[in-house]
């Protein structure tokens, strides 16, 4: 033991070839005298070399190919895409086959018929009250929007005296009758002017040169 | 960087991808002989050895050339290792102690693996040297391994554990002498 020694604080520097040029020689000198230090770097350069002995053969270990070629999976671009592709497939198709299994089995129960006609009724009884609705909604928010507005009374305003107008000359019994005729004749001139079937189209007056 | 490596990260960085393959070769024994005493389990050791190759091409783009190749990815080994250590233990174990006087104050820190009868009676094949070793708190067995097993200089070592060298040495010390001292114990 060199538990009074000095010195004794550069073995492992001189071993590890860590002294300055000039602190070696020293050392080495003092090696010569220095029993304890001596025994110090004997045991020292002992351990060293049952270290590096049981450590050497670690060194030598190889986990093999296999982890190789599980760290180049994870790194390797164009494996990483192929692993990415091979795994979206892989969801893809087993999803597919239980999915269709799912629905092939579905199908062939005597009971889903029955509930998918069931359930079409249903959505479309539904999907009409939905529509109806709907359109109620939105036209009666339009006419509250027009009552808002007042539309509905200056549209009225205008369109009174126009009528009132009108309808003044129809209460006479004279003009009514002649308006009457007129009309009635009017439909009978039309009725009169139908296209026939059978009948050469060309110079031929009828309704349709009225573009009806 | 060697010339090697330097061309080796270059095609990596370039798409080639039997760089790739070249760059696992060159050093997944070293890794995982290191992770494998580090951690013991040659399960444990094969995951730490992968996470450290993945770790290392996804950071590729971001490795300072001027930085010793073989440095950076033992300090990806060493981090991801004690990592493990201390996962599976669920106990902290500081990697980098606060020193004194450029000495260690903490020496005694419990080991978390096995102890030496443990590790000889459960491998009676391995030696005393490597039980020893084993015993070894984890921040002192990292250096040990770092120096002996892997040959790195203490400026490598100080460069893969973010330490400073005076640190490195001094762990280093601590670490062989605790070594010699279970020895001496038990001739």
């Amino acid at each position: 033991m060199i538990r009074d020694c000095r010195e004794a604080r550069h073995v492992q520097d001189y071993l590890d070839a860590e002294l300055a040029p000039a602190r070696v020689l020293a050392f080495e000198e003092h090696l010569k005298t220095c029993v304890d230090c001596s025994a110090e770097v004997a045991a020292y350069r002992k351990m060293f070399a049952s270290l590096e002995i049981s450590l050497d053969d670690f060194a030598v270990v190889d986990p093999g190919p296999r982890l190789t070629e599980q760290i180049l999976d994870r790194v390797v671009p164009s494996r990483l895409r192929r692993r990415w592709v091979s795994a979206i497939g892989w969801v893809y198709g087993v999803s597919s086959a239980v999915a269709t299994f799912a629905v092939v089995s579905w199908l062939t129960r005597p009971t889903t018929p029955v509930w998918l006609a069931q359930t079409y009724s249903e959505i479309s009884v539904r999907a009409m009250q939905s529509v109806l609705f709907a359109f109620q909604v939105v036209t009666r928010s339009w006419f509250e929007l027009m009552q808002g507005w007042d539309i509905v009374g200056r549209f009225v305003a205008i369109v009174s005296p126009i009528a009132r107008a009108l309808a003044r000359p129809l209460a006479d019994p004279t003009l009514g009758g002649i308006s009457a005729a007129a009309m009635v004749a009017c439909v009978l001139l039309l009725w009169w002017m139908r296209p026939r079937p059978g009948e050469a189209r060309e110079g031929v007056r009828n309704v349709s040169l009225l573009g009806f | 960087m060697s010339q090697p490596e330097a061309g080796l990260v270059r095609r990596c960085l370039a798409g080639d991808e039997k760089a790739y393959r070249e760059l696992v070769e060159m050093y997944q024994p070293r890794i995982y002989s290191l992770s494998l005493r580090m951690v013991r389990r040659a399960e444990d050791a094969q995951d730490v050895t992968q996470e450290t190759f993945v770790r290392m091409f996804r950071a590729l783009e971001r490795y300072d050339p001027e930085r010793p190749f073989a440095a950076w990815l033992f300090s990806i080994a060493s981090r991801l290792s004690i990592d493990h250590i201390r996962r599976r233990k669920h106990q902290p174990i500081p990697l980098t102690q606060r020193d004194r006087d450029d000495e260690e104050y903490t020496i005694d820190v419990e080991d978390p693996g096995l102890r030496p009868e443990e590790v000889t009676s459960h491998h009676e094949e391995e030696d005393r040297t490597r039980a020893l070793i084993d015993s070894l708190p984890p921040h002192y067995r990292i250096v040990v391994l770092l120096r002996h097993q892997q040959d790195l200089s203490y400026e490598e070592i100080s460069e893969a554990l973010h330490l400073p060298l005076g640190t490195v040495k001094a762990r280093i010390h601590r670490a062989r002498a605790l070594l010699k001292q279970r020895i001496e114990k038990n001739p």
